[in-house]
């Protein structure tokens, strides 16, 4: 089953929308108009913020001077990431290393500063507003903390109902049994429907979350860091829903995670980010096999796992953190951490290249090779 | 490990309650274990299993409506559970101190990391304003904070959550205590800088000769970083052992369903074995086993209380299952 088989109408209702695209422009619907495979395509993506936000700001006294001072928090830095229908596109890096942000400026709580996102064959990265609209509903997320993303004074009806009223996916009359219905879905009894967030545990307020995203019938569905707020018994229930939606539902998933056990679990292909670019994209196979970048390989090395009882002292000692995004280091953004840099990593930015066939890594040493 | 060394803490059937409107609350009941120095003691279980108030017990955080009913925390001799909160206030900060899990809520959002680092070091010891900043400076450092001169001057908010962790392991660490207690410290943190963090606390640890408990729900984690273990279930201890023996060879159901539930052991994206339900309310938990509506090994037996049993060279749960066989 997937959602569009059940949708007639894509017109969201008492919105006007007379600039709303039909059905068939809105990409990934139509078969004849979607040509690529990719569902979501993001090409050169770039995101910064200002750290001054205005001229108060950015006047400082310095060395004796007055000085104007700009910075730029460069969160994510040229981008280019495709994901495939039916999919599990693992996000994974340390916290700061832009994959938050990536996400929200796919689904537009961010304006990208340079670049565009394809949906389909649309660009949508420029849209806003009602004209966003119909893509938003395709595009759903699932934030992080089940304790501060859903709204204390609404019952969980209205949490869940909302979205589905403003994306014209049912009309007053039919909410109720809508809601329930998606309320089912995801393992939620009925009589919790006119309950309050603060009424539920962590596993079942994600699981509202998940009713919330799942009620606009999305295709895609981006989990920032949906499970690591949860107890560990717990974190199995909801991973294993969101696999068992995913089938039933037809959905691809973006899973935004640092969690490289679950990732190994539930995603098909990972895309490991550094300092906001991506360093490297494998088949999750591949990439716990044989991890190319050697930033994933001090990651992949640091997970605890069950397999070895001793504490890998060779990863605590890896010096150094993350650089600050305001001053990027020159050349590739890992040398400074870098065990096997040489001259040219210091220099020049490596590009993604494709080592093996599907397969791509940023760094100097397979050029060596 | 070492039988010649001292301990350093010593807990006895220690026994948390809060007393609510709508019931008694056995937070943690009945609770033992030893801890000698040098050694990582990881207490695991759920949020609400009782790890965390075990720990603030043994600093005597415990606040009303809560209680220590029993037990005897014996630390260096002595025996904390009975002494005033004066006493407690000098040994809060110097030989205990505690990494608090919530890097958000643990920090004073009006004063400046530098100001809230000196304060830990002033409150115990009689040092000048120069050596203080110079210890926080040094501190900070520690545990990898880029321009800690500068940061210094920062206030809290200022700090991503894994930089306030720091933070918290830097004041925690600063007046090399006995005994750390660490609750959830690299919850917040990714995995390179959690193993650096903890390497760091290990190496601590180690070379000062003190003692930690580090409370975490990831087993996994304990398994590599703790010598012993102690997994916790409704506010009690059910299973007790050294690192191999409890993830070799779990014998408790609830410790086997939370190993088997790790994502990344088992076949790739395939339905995870899962626990199913959650831990009951710990108001008026009935009187037998807790984890009985849970369990899928239940006997008729487990209605009445099963207690801490050995099962071989220091291995105990507290399963009427795993005693018989």
């Amino acid at each position: 089953m997937t959602w569009d088989n059940e949708i007639s109408h894509d017109k969201p209702k008492g919105i006007g929308g007379n600039q709303i695209p039909s059905t068939a422009s809105c990409g990934g619907l139509d078969p004849r108009q979607n040509t690529s495979q990719s569902l979501l395509r993001v090409e050169d993506l770039t995101k910064h913020f200002k750290v001054q936000k205005n001229i108060f700001e950015q006047i400082k006294w310095q060395d004796g001077r007055i000085r104007r001072v700009r910075q730029v928090v460069h969160a994510v830095n040229g981008v280019s990431l495709a994901i495939d229908k039916g999919e599990t596109l693992a996000l994974v890096g340390e916290s700061g290393c832009g994959k938050s942000t990536l996400a929200k400026t796919i689904i537009g709580l961010h304006q990208p500063t340079a670049g565009s996102i394809y949906y389909g064959q649309d660009e949508i990265g420029g849209l806003t507003g009602r004209q966003r609209l119909p893509y938003q509903r395709r595009i759903q997320i699932i934030f992080q903390d089940p304790f501060s993303s859903l709204n204390p004074r609404k019952t969980v009806m209205e949490i869940v109902g909302r979205p589905m009223l403003l994306h014209g996916i049912t009309d007053k009359a039919g909410l109720k049994d809508a809601i329930l219905d998606i309320l089912a879905q995801v393992g939620l009894d009925a009589s919790y429907a006119s309950r309050y967030p603060h009424q539920f545990s962590g596993g079942q307020r994600q699981r509202i979350g998940i009713a919330r995203a799942l009620g606009c019938r999305p295709n895609l569905v981006i989990g920032d860091e949906p499970i690591s707020a949860l107890d560990v018994s717990i974190q199995a229930q909801i991973l294993n829903l969101m696999m068992d939606l995913q089938e039933k539902f037809d959905l691809t998933y973006l899973f935004v995670s640092h969690d490289l056990s679950v990732v190994k679990h539930i995603s098909t292909r990972v895309a490991v980010m550094y300092l906001g670019f991506i360093v490297e994209t494998a088949t999750t196979e591949e990439i716990f096999d044989q991890p190319n970048h050697p930033y994933t390989q001090l990651l992949f090395s640091a997970i605890p796992t069950l397999d070895k009882l001793y504490f890998n002292e060779a990863a605590g000692l890896a010096e150094g953190e993350v650089p600050t995004p305001i001053d990027l280091p020159s050349g590739c953004p890992f040398h400074p951490r870098c065990p096997n840099v040489f001259n040219p990593c210091r220099i020049t930015r490596p590009v993604l290249k494709e080592i093996a066939p599907g397969r791509l890594s940023a760094c100097h040493l397979n050029d060596r090779a | 490990m070492n039988k010649n060394a001292t301990k350093v803490l010593e807990i006895e059937g220690l026994k948390t309650y809060f007393f609510t409107r709508k019931g008694v609350v056995k937070a943690v009941d009945d609770v033992s274990f030893n801890l000698e120095q040098g050694q990582i003691l990881g207490l695991v279980g759920e949020s609400g299993a009782g790890k965390s108030i075990t720990g603030f017990s043994i600093l005597g955080l415990i606040d009303p409506p809560g209680r220590i009913v029993n037990g005897r925390i014996i630390f260096q001799g002595e025996n904390l559970a009975a002494k005033s909160e004066a006493d407690l206030v000098k040994i809060r900060g110097d030989q205990i101190s505690m990494v608090f899990q919530d890097p958000q809520t643990s920090l004073d959002p009006v004063f400046t990391i530098g100001f809230q680092i000196k304060e830990a070091l002033k409150a115990h010891q009689d040092i000048s304003e120069a050596q203080a900043l110079q210890r926080a400076e040094g501190l900070l450092r520690t545990v990898g904070i880029p321009s800690p001169k500068q940061r210094l001057r920062e206030y809290p908010h200022q700090f991503s959550g894994g930089m306030r962790q720091r933070v918290g392991i830097a004041i925690a660490m600063a007046l090399d205590p006995a005994l750390i207690i660490a609750d959830e410290p690299s919850t917040a943190l990714d995995v390179t800088i959690q193993a650096q963090v903890l390497t760091l606390m290990r190496r601590l640890v180690h070379q000062k000769n003190s003692a930690m408990i580090l409370i975490t729900h990831d087993i996994a984690l304990v398994g590599q970083f703790c010598d012993c273990i102690c997994v916790m279930y409704a506010g009690r201890l059910v299973e007790r052992g050294s690192k191999e023996q409890i993830i070799k060879t779990p014998a408790h159901p609830y410790t086997q369903g939370l190993i088997a539930s790790i994502p990344g052991t088992q076949e790739r994206r395939r339905r995870l074995r899962q626990i199913p339900g959650m831990m009951p309310s710990l108001v008026d938990l009935p009187e037998g086993c807790p984890f009985l509506p849970r369990c899928p090994k239940a006997v008729e037996d487990c209605s009445e209380r099963p207690v801490l049993v050995d099962i071989g060279r220091g291995h105990q749960a507290a399963c009427f299952r795993s005693q018989a066989s």
